[in-house]
């Protein structure tokens, strides 16, 4: 037996060895990028005296669609039929501009307007980042430049720009995308600003975002009924601007760009990286394009399912943009000017544009690599074989070179190897300290495995099988690309196949087995209710296809977990000499988190709330969210100071069983966690507290068949409730409960615990399982003491002084049982990570996937797992 | 006496060709499996099912004779019953397989659907995935068993000693539940339809599983 001070320093170490193994790894994984400051100038990129190429047009109108998938304007069902006309008469430019992952609007508009390629790292910093700081106003961009050359900016439409590029307009109408709901009205408020504008002739720049087209799209689906009208409505608006274009004198110079800032994909999401998703349409228009003789049909036949015409990369346009205008390429674009548009100038310019785009890239390159200038400098080729070596030659051939069009060649090839540097991600991983975080994370993980080697942990050898069976088929899964995208289904398997091992020793026991079918068939109900995952996620499930469609059950459901809640907290506060605590106490989180929940859905997802309960909900959501949700959760706070300072410290003098501690602890924190929830999700609340009423009643007869149900319904419940490992699944919908200005500690700690509310009431559940089983411990090791004092009094000392089955013993168990399960999983996520680093998926899958396994280690496993529980475990002593 | 060696000379050539017959039949018919489950796993029912009444009634005893025998008797004792009427033996097989097919699909439908089968389509296929795990596991274990409630409940419960019927039936449970692994890669290919690789996890678990209840005979699994 090891000592208990030994086991607590074991237990410390591995911990923080395994959480320094994940932060080195991160650092290795996910390398800083270094980031040009301020404006660029045409010096920059241009010796002394030489000019740029002229301009080509002197206005801007930026018509932004939002989610406007490429075959929404050019295939065969398109309602923009005008658009296809200009398209077909050679005035307008076709692409299919490739959007990458994160398909969001936020880090979108980035790599339309600074050419830069905003990865998912970008977005947990603009997250990190408050509202307002999260701005492009230190980032080159080509409104930067426009406003820099002294003209004049407005915008209308969705409000991320107005963050984003902060004080940069002269007139806005910001709309907010907050209710999805609306189809209309959102685009009518920027439309009325359109034709007084194009009457204007103070403005050069004009930004229009619409963002009916993605409310549709999140609503109904690419194929709804409203799409083409919307579609007709968008085209419309094409019409209006480009015929002023061509009647208004101010407005001749003007190009006019149609764009989506990425798609949807079947079910009418984005974020992810499916063909839909990021295939978004780009037009260009403007009469002087005929010089360009383009031959274009429209509708047209796609390549593949979302490629119509070429496909070229939306940081493409930054520099494209940038350069018909005549201003300098934003400093930290990654983009290449699209070579459709060079007949516009004469050979000379041509050279020039290119160069230019290679010397802007060049200087990325040498933000990164210190050798490189030097490399440049020499002037002429080394011969060495290196992969900047060979990049300095193509340029020094091109610089010598006196053939324009060998030169043209020779830049733009210098401009896309450039390119595949900067973006590649094989180039920057520093694999040593990969390595190194690795070994450490594996010593952690034999620290913790010694717990079984050494100490041995009770239980039948079953059960250890089953455990060490869960956690390698688990890391082995992390390898396979569609095992990490689809991991809900190793879950939902392992979990059922738990539930029928829970059935058979049920009816060894000679029970029933009533509680588990009970149990499977929740969990039958649970894996459905949410269909999440890449390759069904938007598939009909319980929450879109029957609750949306029937809200009042939706209700019912919603009224009877509330009512669960109610009688459970009622139930476990009630004391002896008080019969009036119990219900008081009770009713009022429960009717508060019930109300606000009702007032979020009359704000934010009417179609949930029947029709004879809006006069109600509105009623309600008069009275501000945000106070209802302080409401709630003071309340909440307040009966947890009235358990910990009043009834828990035993005022009546009679001693509460640690199970009865406990339990009102869950109760309020279920309370919390509905709060934190969907409105869809709160009987999966009520399902899960089900499962562990009837789990508890089984009467485990080892900790480790409880911590096994604990790890499988951790996970099961996270994917149940709609999360996955794709960073567009995480939900922010409840991450601003009850915070009114900006707050990044509260909106962090509430975005984890609306995303991770089943592993933390699993936790808390599994607290109490633990609890009723040391007390079933301790009253078989009384019965077992008292029928040795019976017989005979020596053996009694060595058998109750042994340690299993007291807190510190039962919490020290479980803490290392839970850790081993950690360590194994991390170090196959960072194994995985390590080898697959060149994969093609290693963006979209398996960066992703090692940030939600940062967050289970770090936050929910050290935090919730290790700290959260030790506070209940000892609470309840 | 000559007639009795040849027939337990037949029931031993029987009992060892007979879980080969069944995955070469499978292996044979893979392709129209893949190609179209519900209509090959229709026609190759009724192959299955006299496969396993021949072998039942050939090679099985039935619970009068094994109860009074202990387990690795099993089989000389059975073999004695045997010669008695093998009339009788095919007539309890094809009770045995009525029962299995009509309290066996239903019951293994529902568990099935349990573990995850969907529920909104493709039910032919989830019926005769039942119905081939109810003639493989089912029909065997009742010929065996026959209908004593008691039995059942040690069969469900996992309680009954190991022996080649019972861990057939077993391997043939816990095949079908590995045979999910596969079906959510994204390899895309024809054989990932629901439910082939069930099957197939069905097939091959029954010959490992009888395999390994032959060398695990006697043992029981405790989880309390």
């Amino acid at each position: 037996m090891v000592q208990p001070s030994l086991r607590w320093l074991r237990l410390a170490a591995g911990n923080l060895l395994l959480v320094l193994a994940v932060l080195v790894f991160a650092k290795a994984f996910f390398p800083y990028k270094p980031f040009l400051q301020g404006l660029a100038q045409h010096a920059d990129y241009h010796d002394n005296g030489e000019t740029p190429a002229p301009a080509q047009f002197e206005k801007v109108v930026f018509m932004l669609v939002d989610a406007l998938r490429s075959d929404f304007v050019f295939g065969e069902h398109s309602g923009f039929e005008y658009t296809q006309s200009l398209i077909r008469s050679g005035v307008a430019i076709p692409f299919t501009a490739h959007a990458t992952s994160p398909t969001i609007t936020m880090p979108k508009i980035k790599a339309l307007t600074t050419g830069s390629i905003p990865g998912f790292l970008d977005l947990i910093l603009n997250f990190a980042e408050s509202d307002t700081t999260s701005t492009l106003a230190t980032q080159d961009n080509w409104l930067a430049q426009i406003k820099q050359s002294g003209r004049k900016l407005i915008m209308f439409g969705d409000d991320t720009w107005l963050k984003l590029f902060p004080g940069i307009f002269e007139r806005t109408d910001g709309t907010v995308s907050f209710f999805v709901s609306d189809f209309t009205e959102v685009d009518n408020n920027v439309t009325r600003h359109v034709a007084p504008e194009l009457k204007q002739l103070d403005w050069d720049t004009m930004i229009l975002h619409y963002l009916g087209l993605d409310h549709i799209g999140h609503k109904t689906g690419p194929r709804s009924q409203h799409m083409i009208p919307k579609q007709r409505e968008m085209d419309g608006i094409v019409k209006q601007v480009y015929q002023a274009m061509e009647t208004e004198e101010h407005l001749k110079d003007t190009l006019f760009v149609l764009v989506g800032d990425h798609g949807m994909n079947d079910g009418g999401g984005h974020g992810g990286s499916s063909s839909g998703e990021t295939s978004a349409a780009l037009v260009f228009m403007s009469p002087k394009l005929r010089a360009l003789e383009s031959a274009y049909t429209a509708p047209a036949v796609p390549k593949d399912e979302f490629t119509y015409y070429r496909r070229i990369e939306q940081s493409d346009v930054a520099p494209t943009l940038t350069t018909l205008l005549g201003l300098p390429i934003p400093k930290n674009n990654l983009g290449l000017f699209i070579q459709d548009f060079l007949p516009l100038w004469d050979v000379d310019d041509q050279v020039k544009i290119l160069n230019t785009n290679g010397r802007e890239l060049s200087r990325l390159i040498s933000a990164s690599y210190s050798d490189f200038d030097r490399l440049l400098g020499e002037g002429k080729c080394n011969g060495k074989a290196g992969q900047l070596d060979k990049l300095a030659c193509i340029w020094h051939s091109a610089v010598l070179s006196s053939k324009p069009l060998e030169q043209m060649k020779l830049f733009s090839t210098f401009s896309s190897e450039c390119q595949d540097i900067l973006t590649s991600a094989a180039t920057n991983y520093d694999t040593d300290s990969m390595l190194i975080a690795i070994i450490i994370g594996s010593v952690a993980l034999a620290l913790f495995t010694t717990t079984w080697a050494v100490d041995g942990v009770p239980g039948l050898t079953l059960y250890k099988l089953l455990f060490w069976a869960l956690s390698l088929s688990y890391s082995g899964m992390m390898i396979a690309s569609s095992y990490v995208e689809e991991e809900q289904q190793y879950w939902y398997w392992a979990a059922s196949g738990w539930g029928i091992i829970l059935l058979i020793r049920e009816l060894q026991r000679g029970e029933s087995g009533a509680k588990s079918i009970i149990i499977l068939l929740l969990l039958r109900l649970t894996r459905r209710w949410n269909q999440t995952g890449q390759k069904h996620a938007g598939a009909p499930d319980i929450t879109n296809s029957f609750l949306t469609q029937h809200p009042t059950f939706l209700w019912t459901l919603v009224f009877f977990a509330y009512t669960d809640m109610f009688f459970r907290l009622k139930r476990n506060l009630e004391t002896k000499h008080s019969a009036f605590v119990g219900p008081v106490m009770s009713i009022s989180p429960v009717v508060a988190s019930m109300l606000f929940k009702l007032s979020m859905a009359a704000l934010d997802t009417r179609e949930l709330i029947p029709a004879y309960l809006m006069d109600l909900a509105d009623g309600f959501a008069g009275v501000s969210v945000v106070t209802q949700a302080q409401l709630v959760f003071s309340i909440i706070l307040l009966i947890g100071t009235y358990l910990v300072l009043v009834r828990n410290s035993g005022m009546d003098g009679t001693k509460i069983s640690a199970i009865k501690k406990l339990q009102p602890f869950h109760d309020l924190l279920t309370i919390f966690i509905a709060t934190q929830s969907r409105l869809t999700n709160i009987p999966l609340i009520w399902f899960f507290n089900v499962m562990l009423l009837l789990l508890d009643d089984m009467k485990f007869d080892s900790l480790l068949q409880i911590i096994l149900t604990i790890i499988t319904m951790q996970h099961v419940s996270f994917f149940a409730l709609g999360n996955s490992n794709a960073i567009s699944s995480v939900d922010l919908s409840n991450a601003y409960n009850g915070v009114s200005g900006f707050n990044v500690g509260v909106v962090g700690i509430l975005t984890f615990l609306s995303n991770w509310a089943g592993p933390v009431l699993w936790t808390s559940g599994g607290v109490g399982l633990m609890c009723s089983w040391m007390g079933r411990e301790k009253r078989k090791k009384e019965q077992a003491n008292l029928k040795k004092d019976d017989g005979d009094d020596n053996t009694t000392l060595s058998s109750s002084s042994s340690p299993e089955g007291t807190l510190t013993d039962t919490y020290l168990k479980f803490a290392e049982v839970m850790s081993t399960f950690r360590a194994v999983a991390m170090v196959a996520v960072m194994g995985a990570c390590m080898v697959l680093r060149m994969h093609l998926f290693v963006w979209t899958v398996f960066s992703p996937k090692y940030l939600f396994a940062m967050a289970w280690t770090v936050v929910h496993h050290l935090v919730v797992d290790l700290g959260l529980a030790a506070v209940v475990h000892y609470m309840g002593r | 006496m000559a007639n009795m060696i040849d027939r337990s000379a037949i029931a031993e050539t029987i009992r060892h060709t007979h879980p080969i017959i069944l995955l070469g039949t499978l292996y044979a018919t893979f392709t129209s499996l893949v190609a179209d489950p519900p209509t090959l796993l229709l026609q190759l029912l009724p192959v299955t099912i006299g496969v396993q009444v021949i072998h039942a009634s050939t090679c099985l005893g039935s619970s009068k004779a094994a109860v009074a025998s202990g387990s690795k008797k099993k089989t000389k004792s059975a073999s004695k019953g045997r010669s008695e009427d093998v009339g009788a033996n095919v007539l309890t097989a094809f009770l045995s397989l009525f029962l299995a097919l009509a309290v066996g699909v239903p019951s293994i439908f529902v568990v099935i659907v349990l573990l995850g089968a969907p529920i909104t389509a493709d039910l032919s296929h989830t019926a005769l995935c039942a119905a081939h795990l109810s003639v493989l596991a089912g029909l065997p274990l009742v010929y065996s068993h026959h209908v004593q409630g008691s039995k059942w409940r040690d069969i469900v419960s996992l309680n009954l000693p190991m022996d080649e019927v019972y861990g057939g039936a077993l391997g043939a449970c816990l095949g079908a539940w590995f045979g999910a692994i596969p079906i959510p890669l994204d390899w895309d290919r024809d054989w990932q339809r629901w439910p082939v690789t069930i099957i197939v996890g069905i097939y091959a678990g029954y010959a490992v599983g009888r395999l390994g209840g032959l060398a695990l005979v006697g043992k029981v699994a405790r989880f309390n």
